[in-house]
């Protein structure tokens, strides 16, 4: 029976599943509507362009529609979907420079960014003062600075909410290695917003 | 200054503590050194508002047009209407 009525949200995981796999459209569409944004936040984040973040979107649900059997429901379906997302998107970096892509190596550690070292304290300043500080830019500009590999976990757990198991099965590394990446990406933002902060509003 | 290495050891734990992954006395601990070292508690709070931040402005979503897009590739175009919300 096709579903009556699509309410974002409402319809379980198993019952979605059943319906995709019975091939009603209304599924697809909640599909769609449930995982879309952080597919297409994913591959924003890492071909840093909107044309290609939407050649991704596009890609991840044909491809996903198109292999429906072979995924067996040991994952959440968003979880299936974002793996797809990041693989397609992480060929198409490989492409373009291949040289500079190393997601599987561990990465060099520049020290210099993670001991914590400008210690202006902006964490409570009222939001218009930061605000008025171009603040989306600079959040932009400082995710897009760090390496590939900690970017896609911060923006995964941090900005996404997902889980750490659910980092690790996307991401097919360990847990630990999603914690360890985690910390890292957030001291290195910290150091970055810091600098920046301290520059624009030290002594106001 | 530098942060010394005692200081260092103490914000390699704080992801973990905020993520309530830190074991309990662990977390007292943290929490007394916090509370002791200006230097550490500034290293906290911002990386805890950095992650707010992050939270509240950076995340990006699919653009309409871009959602539209993709239901017409699927051949979902009669479905558009549907979107929760936007009725
Ligand atoms: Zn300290």
């Amino acid at each position: 029976m096709p579903m009556a009525r699509r309410v974002k949200g409402e319809l379980s995981e198993a019952d979605l599943l059943d319906a995709l796999r019975r091939g009603d459209r209304q599924a697809f569409a909640v599909a769609i509507d449930r995982c879309g944004d952080t597919i297409y936040h994913v591959a924003y984040r890492l071909l840093g362009n909107r044309e290609e973040a939407e050649d991704i979107l596009q890609e991840t649900f044909l491809q996903a529609f198109q292999h429906l059997k072979d995924f067996r429901g040991e994952a959440r379906l968003c979880t299936w979907l974002y793996r797809i997302a990041y693989n397609l998107a992480l060929m198409r970096l490989r492409r373009k420079e291949p040289e500079t892509i190393s997601i599987d190596q561990p990465i060099l550690l520049e020290n210099d960014e993670e001991v914590p070292r400008e210690l202006f304290d902006w964490c409570c300043l009222p939001e218009e003062e930061l605000l008025r500080a171009e603040l989306r830019s600079v959040l932009d500009e400082a995710i897009r600075s760090l390496p590939m590999s900690l970017r896609v976990v911060f923006l995964l757990r941090d900005m996404e909410g997902l889980s750490t198991e659910e980092v690790a099965q996307i991401l097919g590394i360990s847990t630990d290695a999603v914690k360890t990446r985690l910390h890292r990406a957030r001291l290195q933002l910290r150091e970055r917003l810091s600098r920046y902060f301290a520059e624009e509003l030290r002594g106001r | 200054m530098p942060l010394s290495k005692r200081c260092e050891e103490w914000l390699g734990q704080i992801s973990l503590y905020l993520d309530g992954e830190l074991a309990e006395h662990l977390c007292r601990e943290l929490e007394r050194h916090l509370e002791e070292c200006p230097d550490c508690h500034v290293v906290f709070n911002t990386t805890r508002r950095t992650i707010e931040l992050y939270r509240q402005y950076g995340r990006v979503s699919m653009p309409g047009e871009a959602r539209e897009r993709l239901f017409r590739t699927l051949n979902l175009e009669d479905l558009l209407r549907d979107e929760s919300g936007s009725g």
